[in-house]
């Protein structure tokens, strides 16, 4: 079996298993009414937006669009299509795993352009006829950019491999500013119409950066880097699941080997009884488990938007107590999910101080939520009355 | 004193679908007993059914009353968010064990493992060793009446089982009652007081050495011969 014929069918396996993923949430009833009925008014919208500009984007400068197509290319990543049992049987064939990579690179890359060729056509009735740009500018557009994102792709690959969460966060910044200053070099230039700096300055980014991909894809000592990559993104999807549902453990997988929060298992209550014991082992999880920190301020901020976007009071206050009850019910539910996914705590389930504890974790950290929700309404009118716009007007 | 009976008709995971039969045994005061058997043979079914784990199980497991039984599985198993000294925190806290006591006993057993420089890290993250004895501190901790210990020699260095051996042995003069699935025989041979040989879901020799011997109709053979005549319907020549 040759390097193609193993990419090849490495593809169809991970398409098949993406599809199974997505069908798992997506049953007949879904693709029915939610899936068609979305892609049918996404088609009508996208119809009258040539025939029509809407008014929004008026409002809307050139800059801050080409700002998002930049923000767009730093998606997507290199994929080889390396497994683990490579390490035991095709790394010793040299020439087909190699082989192999590459066509995952490849692969990689026209995914990349067939992702920023469509991010241009949703973009193009604005393009056209509201910006007035010619097939010039938008053809160079999309060169630069299609440019700029095999190189982000190689600084991701690179940027991935850094151990140390505090340096890999500032190496990302540091790079996004540097590309973004860079982003705004070449949009000057293309303003002024000076196309052919900008396709020398996309062909040398992309000559250069397929080189050193190509180079840093023969290196087999990478192979574990390429496994834990192709692995993220194996999981992209049931990972988006994940963080959309309540009622699925969210495991998160950390790096750190000594907790950033209570060094040293610094204790949270001085007092040592069992219903403590409990509640520093739930508090504890739930704090270092940036899952569960991520739920509990998603489901606070969708109620401070949908709050301050709905403007009759009466749906406000609906929505306000169904956030009590969903809040009360999701810490519940962790709550659950943490003491019973482990025989460490599940064996104690039936003592009394388990459910006491239960009772005052709950509903401490449910008081948290209100306090913060109040926080974040009051936080979002003072910023908006500052702009001179009332709760409530927005969405009307 | 017996501080475990079983005595197991039969248990599975689906119902109707039984894994083991007719698996009887005890565990008493100070005893080490052997749990042995080839892959798929139903000791980890065993262990599960006496932890409660099977819905699908008649039969009775019944330990002395007010007994406390401590489980290490084959696999550690921790909290990813919680430091190896937190989860004692936990236990000492959940089981009532006083602090003062309860530090002094965490140190010192933290100490003889050699993991006192890493107890304000996660357990997760340590070697296969390191994991497994974290998981028999854990469990040392409590005090308890009876262990259950599956497959402890997996992973272990020699220094780190020599240290496994002695901390069994001192349970086991404290009075603790140790019921140990594993595989590594000659060295099951030579600690265990009694074995039960389980061969496709059913107990097919138990006793002391010389019994499994006369059950074996081996008067000279080894623990391994004996196996491996149940095992393999026959002698090993």
């Amino acid at each position: 079996m040759n390097s193609r014929k193993i990419f090849m069918n490495r593809l169809i396996r991970a398409w098949k298993y993406q599809y199974g993923v997505i069908r798992s949430i997506a049953d007949w009833t879904i693709i029915l009414y939610l899936i068609i009925p979305s892609a049918a008014i996404f088609i009508m919208m996208y119809r009258t937006w040539w025939q029509e500009t809407p008014a929004w984007i008026e409002f809307l400068p050139f800059s801050l669009i080409f700002f998002s197509i930049y923000l767009f290319s730093w998606s997507g990543r290199i994929r080889t299509y390396v497994q683990e049992a490579d390490k035991v049987f095709l790394i010793k064939n040299g020439p087909i795993f190699i082989g192999m990579k590459k066509w995952g690179y490849a692969y990689s890359l026209l995914v990349q352009f067939f992702s920023t060729g469509v991010s241009i056509l949703i973009l193009l009735p604005f393009l056209r006829n509201h910006y007035l740009l010619d097939w010039q500018k938008i053809i160079t557009l999309f060169f630069y950019f299609f440019s700029l994102k095999t190189t982000i792709l190689l600084v991701k690959f690179y940027l991935r491999r850094i151990e140390i969460k505090f340096k890999k966060i500032a190496a990302g910044i540091l790079l996004f500013i540097v590309f973004s200053l860079f982003s705004q070099l070449i949009y000057l230039l293309w303003e002024k119409d000076l196309f052919i700096f900008i396709y020398i300055c996309g062909a040398i980014l992309m000559a250069a950066s397929v080189f050193q991909s190509l180079k840093a894809l023969k290196k087999i000592s990478s192979i574990d880097h390429e496994i834990a990559m192709g692995l993220e993104d194996k999981m992209k999807h049931i990972n988006i699941i994940f963080s959309l549902s309540y009622d699925i453990e969210k495991p998160a997988v950390s790096k750190r080997t000594k907790p950033l929060l209570f060094r040293r298992s610094k204790r949270i209550f001085k007092k040592r009884t069992k219903v403590n014991g409990h509640t520093e082992l739930f508090i504890k999880i739930f704090i270092r488990n940036y899952s569960y920190i991520f739920g509990f301020i998603q489901i606070i901020s969708v109620t401070t938007a949908a709050m301050i976007i709905i403007p009759p009071l009466w749906i406000k206050a609906t929505i306000f107590i169904g956030f009590l009850i969903m809040m009360h019910f999701w810490l519940s539910l962790i709550w659950d999910k943490i003491t019973a996914s482990n025989p460490i705590s599940n064996k104690y389930r039936e003592m009394p101080s388990y459910f006491s504890a239960r009772k005052r974790a709950v509903t401490t950290l449910f008081i948290a939520a209100i306090l913060i929700l109040s926080l974040f309404i009051t936080g979002w009118f003072l910023l908006l009355s500052y702009f001179g716009v009332s709760i409530g007007m927005l969405g009307r | 004193m017996q501080l475990l009976n079983v005595d197991i008709k039969e248990a599975g995971y689906e119902k109707d679908n039984s894994v083991i039969h007719n698996i009887q045994f005890n565990v008493r005061e100070g005893e080490l007993i052997g749990l042995i058997g080839p892959n798929g043979a139903g000791k980890s079914t065993t262990i599960k059914t006496i932890l409660g784990l099977l819905e699908n199980m008649k039969g009775d497991v019944i330990f002395q009353q007010e007994a406390k039984y401590s489980y290490i599985p084959e696999r550690p198993i921790f909290y990813d968010e919680l430091t190896l000294w937190e989860h004692l925190d936990f236990i000492a806290a959940v089981e009532g064990i006083p602090d003062k006591e309860y530090l002094q006993q965490a140190k010192e057993l933290l100490g003889n493992y050699n993991l006192a420089d890493h107890a304000h890290e996660f357990p997760g993250k340590y070697s296969k060793g390191m994991q497994q004895k974290a998981m028999l501190i854990m469990s040392i901790i409590t005090n308890p009446d009876v262990y259950i210990i599956d497959e402890p020699f997996i992973g272990l260095d020699p220094n780190a089982m020599k240290l496994f051996l002695e901390s069994i042995q001192n349970e086991r003069r404290r009075g603790a009652g140790i019921l140990m699935s594993t595989h590594v025989l000659d060295t099951a041979e030579k600690v265990c007081d009694r074995f039960l040989i389980i061969h496709q879901g059913k107990l097919q020799a138990a006793g002391k050495l010389d019994e499994i011997r006369a059950q074996c109709n081996l008067p000279n053979g080894s623990l391994y011969d004996c196996f491996h005549l149940i095992a393999e319907g026959k002698t090993n020549e």
